[in-house]
């Protein structure tokens, strides 16, 4: 038993609490997302639902797969997260090495416009047509492509880059590798850490990605599922307060608004425990040289 | 080095599949106007154009409802007239005004663009739009018509600079909403339904305190309503016992007046917030529960009177009916007032300010123009209104009868229409209240009747007529109207909850209503009102 004082001890117990609190805090809305979405539906629009389900059922879920749309919603958000994701770790860690190498000319002017990106961006309507004039709206390629760089990710990686040792490519050089060869061969690999750290940032990036797809995209067989949600919500809430008395169908909306929400948290949260090892390293990453 | 090929490969391939698929999207082109080839040759009189014709359209209403290919409405409509609308607003989007704005700032405005009319008239006054007078001259005689014979309307689209730019929908019934009371508990305590504001207020006590709902609980809310929005009036109509109407109205003057800033409103609010201190009004959550509050309080069987929109309040008659037995809710005429009148203090606007323009690159004007005509036709309003005939209705006796189809579909029927393309205000039309006859019950039927013959609708107070203001007029509101409006919301949600500083705090109330500029804004509102007046003699 090791010896504690009493003032260790008290600031474990209010520390419990506190740490309690806000567990509690962050995890009931989503416990009530859940319960929500397999209760019935009068139940939880007259705010009966709290702690526990009512009247459980699944007819929420059931109707998931007749919604229009779902399965392309769906498949389309697969779509945008993992081939985004992958565009946007290729562009970024190829642009992340190159600021890396000294010999980089202009290296300096170029990492500070990058970092002016951070602060300073031209606002909706300038980004809107702008991706007009390029014809990049309404298009996959407009999302897949127009946000493939964040600038704070390239930081980050540049930083790490910047970590590794330079002996090892300039080994590599001595052998006679290419700049290309150098990154595939020995950046990547040494660098597992923060690429499943930024990977990870990435995928849940796109996966939440909403607002430019809301704008940029006008067919209704491009949208992902994220926007296709925030449709259904918007409906929903249009359909409550209209003066048509159509509250039994109001009520399906919002449970099924739940169910579709649980869908679409179910895969990242099942990411999440497998890329965890890798957040605890990334956590530090760049911090230390050499 | 297997592994690098193997991940080099990974990288071609899906570097190939995400130009494959990015580059198979469609890319809408930049015509304006495209000639089928086909043609849907009709012998109709309502045929706009000899040959069919297409017409870009940027039509994004109410957040939710986007002409999209989908809509079997305007196909029909495509084959009386020849003129067929493909639609340019985003299906994603989810916010209409945004879907305009960007609209606008693109400057890729489609031929015909539908909105509110304080923008069109807007950016139609900067050129954007096509001035309609001319041609509805020459090309829309039911337009021109319904103008001649409604010279208010006619004067509240019109913009500063003399033009029209809006086509608006009309609505012609002015039924809103009405009084509702639970006939069930009045029986059970041997009350009769009331007619003047003290025997609403006895039947109020009885309701709260002798547990009609049997339940042992003294659960029961006297008089509720449904706040739908943070500026909503509905809160409000309990006002009206006392005299007072929240609306933007004309007092017996003829002098424009704003409820919440009058010397009436004193004895209005304390006699509210006396109502609110015994119990009898509005539960304690009314500033928080929104919009659900009748499903929410009747579902519970605690709600007891009502004033809100007729045919969906008297629909809860049959969705209540099987988890509240006997739960009966009958309509009432408003009960006579404090000072014995008996007025309706709410009644539907003649315009809600959407309605569609074309704009001035649009090459096909005058078949535009006949198509917007259509819309204003017998045929056009029965088809926007009630579908397709053998589809979605059926003449009954000479009167259209929704199938079953939309009758028994899951979602209320204005959803149901406005999804194929019917009922969409953007579209300007004359609205047709007579399908909401379908969305109500017996009950609901009787209500309107009875508030339509009985002349209570502005009888006195009577809201103000649409207006038409300068955009300096409305620069004025715009600016100073939203924070007198909060602090008047916030005044009276403070006297509600507790009464005993109104007297104290009224003259400070009005002055401070005063130095936030509420007189420029009443001036703006008469100078507006009286230019209508004038204009209609």
């Amino acid at each position: 038993m090791s010896k504690r004082t009493f003032g260790e001890k008290s600031f474990n117990i209010f520390n419990i609490i506190l740490l309690s609190f806000v567990l509690i805090v962050t995890i009931y809305p989503f416990y009530y997302i859940f319960i929500a979405s397999i209760s019935e539906g009068s139940q939880v629009v007259g705010g009966n639902v709290v702690f526990y389900p009512i009247d459980i059922t699944f007819a929420a879920y059931k109707l998931i797969p007749t919604i229009k749309n779902f399965f392309t919603s769906f498949g389309n958000t697969l779509f945008y997260t993992f081939f985004g994701a992958l565009t946007s770790m290729a562009v970024m860690t190829m642009g992340a090495y190159a600021l890396s190498r000294k010999r980089l000319k202009g290296r300096r002017f170029i990492g500070m416009m990058i970092s002016f990106t951070m602060w300073f961006n031209a606002g909706i309507i300038p980004f809107y047509l702008n991706m007009d004039s390029l014809h990049l709206t309404n298009s996959r390629a407009g999302i897949i492509f127009g946000f493939a760089c964040s600038a704070f990710y390239i930081i980050i990686l540049r930083s790490y880059f910047e970590g590794i040792p330079i002996e090892l490519e300039e080994a590599a050089k001595v052998d006679g590798m290419s700049n290309f060869g150098i990154l595939l061969k020995i950046m990547l690999p040494l660098s597992t850490p923060v690429l499943a750290t930024i990977g990870l940032y990435c995928v849940v990036d796109r996966w939440n990605g909403y607002f430019w797809a809301m704008i940029l995209l006008k067919d209704i067989n491009l949208i992902p599922l994220q926007v296709l949600l925030k449709k259904l919500i918007v409906e929903k809430d249009v359909l409550a307060s209209m003066d048509s008395g159509g509250s039994s169908f109001a009520y399906t909306q919002e449970t099924l608004i739940d169910a579709i929400i649980v869908v679409s948290i179910v895969p990242i949260l099942a990411i999440y425990p497998f890329a965890q090892k890798y957040f605890v390293k990334g956590l530090t990453v760049g911090s230390v040289k050499g | 080095m297997k592994k690098r090929q193997n991940l080099l490969g990974l990288l071609s391939i899906s570097i190939a599949a995400v130009l494959i698929f990015t580059s198979c999207t469609s890319k809408p082109g930049k015509s304006t106007t495209t000639v089928d080839g086909s043609s849907t040759s009709s012998n109709s009189k309502f045929l706009c154009s000899n040959k069919p014709v297409t017409l870009t359209a940027h039509i994004h209403w109410g957040n939710v409802y986007v002409l999209n290919d989908n809509w079997t409405i305007t196909k029909e409509a495509a084959k009386m007239t020849n003129i067929s609308l493909k639609g340019t607003a985003s299906q994603a989007e989810t916010d209409s005004k945004q879907a305009f704005n960007l609209m606008i700032a693109s400057k890729n405005i489609p031929d015909i663009v539908g909105g509110n009319r304080d923008d069109i008239n807007k950016y139609g006054t900067e050129g954007a739009f096509v001035p309609l007078n001319n041609l509805i001259d020459k090309y829309a005689p039911h337009i021109k018509s319904f103008l001649n014979e409604n010279p208010d309307v006619k004067a509240a689209i019109t913009a500063s600079d003399g033009n029209i730019y809006q086509i608006p929908t009309v609505y012609r019934s002015s039924i809103s909403e009405g009084w509702f009371i639970r006939k069930d508990w009045l029986d059970k305590l041997n009350l009769k339904v009331p007619t003047t504001v003290d025997e609403l207020h006895d039947a109020l006590k009885a309701f709260v305190t002798k547990d009609p709902n049997g339940n042992g609980k003294p659960d029961e809310v006297g008089v509720f309503t449904r706040l739908a929005g943070a500026q909503d009036n509905k809160v409000l109509s309990v006002l009206s016992l006392f005299g007072v109407s929240d609306y933007w109205h004309t007092n017996a003057n003829g002098k424009v007046e704003l409820g919440l800033y009058t010397p009436e409103y004193k004895q209005a609010i304390k006699n509210v917030s006396k109502w609110y201190s015994e119990g009898l009004m509005i539960d304690k959550e009314i500033f928080t529960r929104g919009s659900n509050s009748r499903d929410i309080l009747f579902q519970a069987n605690n709600g007891g009177v009502i004033h809100d929109w007729i045919p969906s309040t008297s629909s809860y008659n049959t969705k209540i009916a099987s988890k509240v037995p006997g739960f009966k809710l009958v309509g009432m005429l408003p009960p006579k007032d404090i000072n014995g009148n008996q007025w309706e203090v709410a009644n539907r606007d003649k315009l809600p300010g959407s309605g569609w323009s074309m704009s001035s690159n649009n090459k096909h004007q005058t078949e535009t123009m006949k198509y917007m005509d259509f819309w204003y036709t017998d045929e056009g309003v029965r088809l926007s209104t009630y579908g397709i005939e053998g589809d979605t209705y059926t003449m009954v006796d000479g009167k259209p009868q929704y199938t079953d189809k939309v009758l028994k579909a899951s979602n209320p029927i204005n959803d149901y229409m406005r999804k194929i393309g019917g009922q969409i205000e953007d579209m300007g039309y004359l609205h047709d209240a007579s399908y909401e006859n379908f969305m109500t019950d017996d009950e609901g039927r009787k209500t309107i009747e009875l508030y339509q013959n009985s002349g209570v609708i502005n009888k006195m107070n009577v809201k103000l007529p649409p207006l038409g203001f300068s955009e300096k007029e409305l620069d004025i509101v715009t600016s100073k109207y939203p924070t007198c409006r909060t602090y008047m919301l916030e005044q009276l949600q403070k006297w509600t909850l507790d009464g005993s500083s109104i007297d104290g705090e009224f003259d400070k109330y009005m002055s401070t209503l005063k130095s936030m500029g509420i007189e420029d804004v009443i001036s703006v509102y008469q100078t507006a009102y009286d230019k209508i007046k004038s204009e209609m003699k």
